[in-house]
């Protein structure tokens, strides 16, 4: 496969799907943000998308570079979840203290700007390569 | 033969910016891609390197049309030598993709591409315009 605008719109749209992923567990955590009861029995905790390079071809050494994004992993993040004196919720421990998820929802905001402008960029590029095409398709015209 | 070779030199002028549609082409391939792993952790953003300055090589191209490619033998600027721009820097995932450098180089590269394939047009045309006795367009 050798390259073309295609392979880059590819790669692009495989960039938007990353960032979409990453906006859906952004969603989750900042959704189950007061969640106790989270799959496993205990509270929720917040998740994160792991992104890796995936190359195209490995026919050249050019198409070895140019690396679609794949979603590796949902990674579970283990820190400990914040602990609130409160003997009368249901899920109070022994001590009388409730585990609240290790969700951090200034943190949840940053990452979600810093998707929704990755996902811009990535629309950007996509806009890019539709203007190199009508320049291509302008030729002898 | 003679006649061959003058076939050959009608298309002379347009085969040095084929290369270098295709080198810009392959370059956006690359941006693309520097764009999408923006948060891919480890991930340095690739570039290709130009055989000259592009003003050079372009001026090469248009000054000595008839002796054939200006840039490589075989009619392709040199596009294989990838290399990894550290320049930004990283940050704490190891990630060296600076948004606004790579969206500007691509707007650079977009650009470029339009004026070479402006410039393939003009040459076609011109062909053209020969071909029909210097009538019409």
């Amino acid at each position: 496969m050798a390259l073309s605008l295609y392979s880059a719109l590819d790669v692009a749209a495989s960039g938007l799907n990353a960032q979409r992923t990453r906006m859906n567990t952004i969603a989750s955590n900042l959704a189950n943000a007061r969640t106790t009861r989270g799959a496993d029995g205990g509270p929720y905790r917040r998740i994160d998308p792991v992104f890796e390079a995936v190359p195209i071809s490995r026919t050249s050494e050019l198409e070895r570079n140019v690396a679609q994004v794949r979603v590796k992993e949902i990674r579970q993040d283990d820190r400990p979840g914040q602990m609130v004196y409160d003997p009368g919720h249901p899920d109070a421990n022994a001590q009388g203290y409730v585990e609240y998820p290790n969700v951090n929802v200034v943190e949840e905001m940053a990452n979600m700007m810093s998707a929704s402008r990755s996902y811009e960029a990535g629309v950007a590029a996509i806009e890019s390569i539709k203007a190199m095409a009508r320049a291509a398709t302008g030729i002898g015209r | 033969m003679l006649r061959e070779a003058v076939v050959t030199s009608l298309y002379a002028a347009i085969q040095p910016l084929h290369a270098a549609l295709d080198y810009h082409l392959d370059r956006q391939n690359l941006l693309v891609t520097n764009l999408a792993h923006a948060d891919t952790p480890g991930y340095v953003p690739r570039d290709l390197r130009r055989p000259t300055s592009f003003a050079a090589a372009m001026e090469l191209a248009l000054s000595r049309p008839s002796s054939g490619t200006a840039l490589t033998a075989d009619g392709r600027v040199a596009s294989e030598d990838v290399y990894l721009d550290r320049t930004a820097g990283a940050g704490e995932d190891g990630n060296f993709v600076s948004l606004d450098r790579e969206a500007a180089k691509l707007a650079q590269n977009q650009s470029r591409y339009d004026v070479v394939s402006t410039m393939v047009g003009a040459q076609l045309r011109l062909l053209s315009w020969a071909a029909n006795d210097g009538t019409g367009t």
